[in-house]
C-alpha cells in the first residue's frame, strides 16, 4: 500500500493524528494547515487524495476545493466536514465524499482505501 | 536508576507533561519504542505518538489536571492511580478511544485510572493503562446513560 494522502486541518491534533494513523497503515502523508499551504504542497507530494476542512483560516475548504478543480479536477478531494453539510453540498462542490466529525478509526481508512490505497 | 527514581519519572509524567502540558519532556520521559495500547505492542516514534496523545487530551481540556492519587513502587514498575479533571472547551480527538472531531460540550469531566508504567536506561519502556472512558464520554454527553441511570435521574 504506498497511496498518497494530503491532509488539511487547522485544527492540529486532528491533523497530526490523522497523518500517524494513516502512516501507520502504510500511506505516504503530507499535512498543511490551511488550504494556501495545501495547495502549496500539492505539485510537490502529488497526493491520490486530499482530506480537506472546510472551515480553515487563510484560505477555507471551499475555495481551496474550487482552486484544486481549476488544475487537477481529477484529484479526489474528501471534505472533513462539522456535521453541519450534508453529501449533497459535497458532491455540488465536486468532493468525491464528505467525512463529518466526529469520525472513528474504522471509517477514515475505509474512505481512504477507495481512493488512494 | 532506582525505583525511588522512577517514581519521579512518573509523578513527572503525571505533573509537568499532563498537568502542565510541557512536551518538551517527552523525549526525556520515554524511550524512543514504547510498549502501550490494548494490545501491548511496540510502537516506534514513540515520543512524537505520546506528544499527540497528551496534545490531543490538553487540547480538549485546556484545565487539564491529573492528580497522583496513589503512587505505588516496585522493583520492575511503578503503578499510578490518578484522577483527572477538566474542562471540554476543545475539540477532542482521543488516540485511545480512536474518534476524531468530538465538538466541546463546555462540561466539567471527572474521571480516574490505572498506568503502569516500566522503565529501561532510565526512561518509560512501557505502560499499559486502563482508565474510565465510558465515565468520561459519559459526563460529556457522547453517549447515553444506563436505563437505571435514567431512572434515578
Amino acid at each position: 500500500m504506498s497511496g498518497r494522502v494530503l491532509v488539511v486541518d487547522d485544527d492540529e491534533s486532528i491533523r497530526e493524528l490523522v497523518a500517524l494513523v494513516l502512516e501507520d497503515a502504510g500511506y505516504a502523508v503530507a499535512t498543511a494547515r490551511n488550504g494556501l499551504e495545501a495547495l502549496a504542497q500539492v505539485p510537490a507530494f502529488e497526493p491520490d487524495l486530499v482530506l480537506l476542512d472546510l472551515n480553515m483560516p487563510v484560505l477555507d475548504g471551499w475555495q481551496t476545493r474550487a482552486r484544486l478543480g481549476e488544475d487537477l479536477p481529477q484529484l479526489p478531494v474528501v471534505f472533513m466536514t462539522a456535521g453541519h453539510h450534508p453529501p449533497t453540498e459535497a458532491a455540488r462542490h465536486a468532493a468525491a465524499g464528505s467525512l463529518p466529525k466526529p469520525f472513528d478509526l474504522d471509517q477514515l481508512l475505509t474512505l481512504v482505501a477507495r481512493f488512494a490505497a | 536508576m532506582g525505583a525511588a527514581d522512577h517514581a519521579d519519572l512518573v509523578r513527572r509524567w503525571a505533573v509537568e507533561l499532563m498537568s502542565g502540558g510541557q512536551l518538551d519532556l517527552v523525549d526525556e520521559l520515554v524511550g524512543d519504542t514504547l510498549v502501550a495500547g490494548p494490545a501491548q505492542t511496540p510502537m516506534t516514534e514513540a515520543p512524537r505518538r505520546v506528544r499527540l496523545y497528551v496534545a490531543a487530551y490538553r487540547q480538549a481540556f485546556p484545565d487539564l489536571v491529573m492528580g497522583v492519587d496513589e503512587l505505588l513502587t516496585r522493583e520492575e514498575t511503578v503503578t499510578l492511580c490518578w484522577t483527572c479533571t477538566g474542562t471540554h472547551t476543545g475539540h477532542f480527538s482521543p488516540p485511545d478511544i480512536r474518534t476524531f472531531g468530538l465538538p466541546p460540550t463546555g462540561r466539567a469531566a471527572r474521571w480516574s485510572g490505572i498506568t503502569v508504567f516500566w522503565f529501561h536506561d532510565g526512561r518509560i519502556s512501557r505502560l499499559r493503562t486502563a482508565q474510565d472512558s465510558y465515565g468520561l464520554l459519559r459526563q460529556l454527553g457522547f453517549v447515553p446513560a444506563l436505563p437505571s441511570q435514567e431512572r434515578a435521574a
